[in-house]
């Protein structure tokens, strides 16, 4: 056993978060305000994440944690040992086996499941503090229901770029009452939010603030008639498992402009090959 | 003023026994004795003694005829009520302020309301929220007798397509999903078994 109380924060703590999470499913894309502790790592490193998972956390939970879709990355790793030490929990690397899955910036391939809780760390959670940095100001438009400003925005994009140039952090509305953001996740992610089975938990540390998604929530892209909004993605096939529909990183190879694309979730992408599924510089496993 | 005392040690051995059950000393125990066996405790007094305590002493006279036993009208069984609710709720009190260390408050300004459907009427004092912060809002956890997905059909965020569940009433939740950002939450308990049926939640009779 380790020497910390149960998933690092202390019970009041938990039941207060816990208490904000409700009050979050209730009120769909609402941000609740919460008293987010200092934690043992920086902000910006997923402090609201981890705060969130630590309030979700049971014993017999399986824990996976990704970074960009990615398992073996530092966020990734620090957060996963965190929690096997001060919470003592099973970890698992597939998306499938995991029942509490932290993230950050990515929706994992593998379709999610009834009974999973995904929690993501979110940098600014409030979609409009860049058009409107008062929080008093913004506060009154989620509350006059007031969203033109995005909507401006998103048509300067047009006007300057002819495309909505926001390629993620891509704003939607939630049971068409709440504007959110649905945190720096790709836009390619955004068709994901909506009806999915799981819970879909969001933790802001520095910023003070968790919303959720309940399973099976109506969760709209904001677009324009003639602008539909469409998740986009690398026009290429993955170079190791050679996936078509999911979402690619590109890695550069040399000097001399060698490039590769491969999957951006690692788990999805090794569960491919292992099936036997190679792309276009993969080995067959 | 002081006696002094002889008895066979078995009889000292019991006194001794006798008393320290009752957490009083031995001198204090003969003392009671006495009194019993000179009459002075006369079990009338002591009666009276418990009503008065309990608040029962304005109670209508006895009847005098033998056959007719003491009729309880409706206002002993009231009193009765009230002195037994009055500790009830201070038990409450003290259990809620040990294990959940909250103040007990008016129904208007509370987080957490709990009881039965009844007992909570009328909700609509519960707080709602704000507009700006809705989350402000009272959760209801409520007691009922059954919990079946038999009943009212809900719809909405968290359910896939529509489920079923053994509610009170409709009206009162139709009336609070027309809040939505606002309104209260609830959570119906019964036995071991738990349902939450959150403001967002479209209630419709079938």
């Amino acid at each position: 056993m380790t020497d910390y109380n149960f998933a690092y924060l202390d019970e009041q703590t938990k039941r207060m978060i816990r208490r904000a999470i409700l009050k979050g499913i209730a009120v769909p894309g609402y941000q609740v305000p919460f008293a987010s502790r200092e934690m043992p790592m920086p902000y910006g490193w997923g402090t609201g994440g981890v705060q969130v998972t630590a309030a979700c956390l049971v014993p017999e939970d399986k824990l996976k944690v990704i970074d960009q879709g990615a398992d073996d990355t530092t966020n990734a790793v620090s957060i996963r040992r965190f929690f096997q030490r001060t919470a003592n929990v099973a970890v698992t690397e597939a998306t499938e086996e995991a029942t509490v899955i932290q993230t950050r910036h990515r929706i994992p391939e593998t379709p999610l499941t009834e009974g999973q809780i995904l929690v993501y760390q979110v940098p600014i959670p409030e979609p409009l503090r860049f058009l409107e940095p008062r929080e008093t100001e913004t506060r009154k438009m989620h509350e006059l229901e007031e969203y033109g400003l995005m909507h401006v925005k998103l048509y300067e994009d047009i006007a300057r770029h002819g495309q909505i140039a926001t390629s993620y952090a891509y704003p939607v509305k939630v049971e068409g009452r709440y504007v959110m953001d649905p945190s720096p996740i790709p836009k390619f992610d955004n068709p994901k939010l909506g009806q999915n089975p799981a819970i879909q938990l969001f933790g802001a540390g520095r910023e003070q603030r968790i919303y959720a998604l309940p399973p099976y929530t109506e969760v709209v892209s904001l677009d324009f008639d003639d602008h539909p909004f469409q998740p986009s993605k690398a026009a290429h096939d993955c170079d190791l498992c050679g996936a078509k529909d999911s979402y690619l990183d590109e890695v550069i190879t040399d000097d001399a402009g060698g490039r590769m694309f491969v999957c951006s979730d690692t788990d999805f992408c090794a569960g491919r090959r292992a099936k036997g599924h190679t792309g276009r510089l993969g080995e067959a496993a | 003023m002081a006696v002094s005392l002889r008895m066979d040690p078995l009889l000292e051995r019991e006194l001794e026994l006798a008393a320290k059950q009752q957490g009083i000393t031995k001198s204090q125990f003969i003392v009671d004795a006495v009194e019993r066996a000179l009459g002075r405790k006369d079990p009338y007094k002591l009666l009276l003694e418990i009503k008065k305590e309990y608040g029962l002493d304005s109670l209508p006279p006895r009847r005098r005829r033998a056959a007719e036993k003491p009729a309880p009208d409706e206002t002993t069984g009231d009193r009765v009520r009230k002195v037994l609710r009055a500790k009830h709720e201070a038990s409450m009190r003290d259990w809620v302020a040990f294990h959940v260390g909250a103040p007990l408050v008016a129904a208007e300004a509370a987080d957490f309301a709990l009881g039965t459907w009844a007992a909570l009427q009328p909700v609509t004092r519960f707080k709602i929220g704000q507009p700006d912060y809705p989350d402000r809002s009272a959760t209801l956890i409520v007691e009922v007798d059954r919990l079946t997905n038999h009943g009212p059909a809900l719809t909405g965020p968290g359910i896939a397509l529509a489920t079923w569940l053994s509610l009170p009433e409709t009206a009162a939740f139709r009336a609070n999903r027309a809040l939505f950002p606002l309104g209260f939450d609830c959570l119906f308990t019964f036995g071991n078994r738990l349902a939450g049926l959150p403001r967002s939640t479209k209630v419709e009779k079938i």
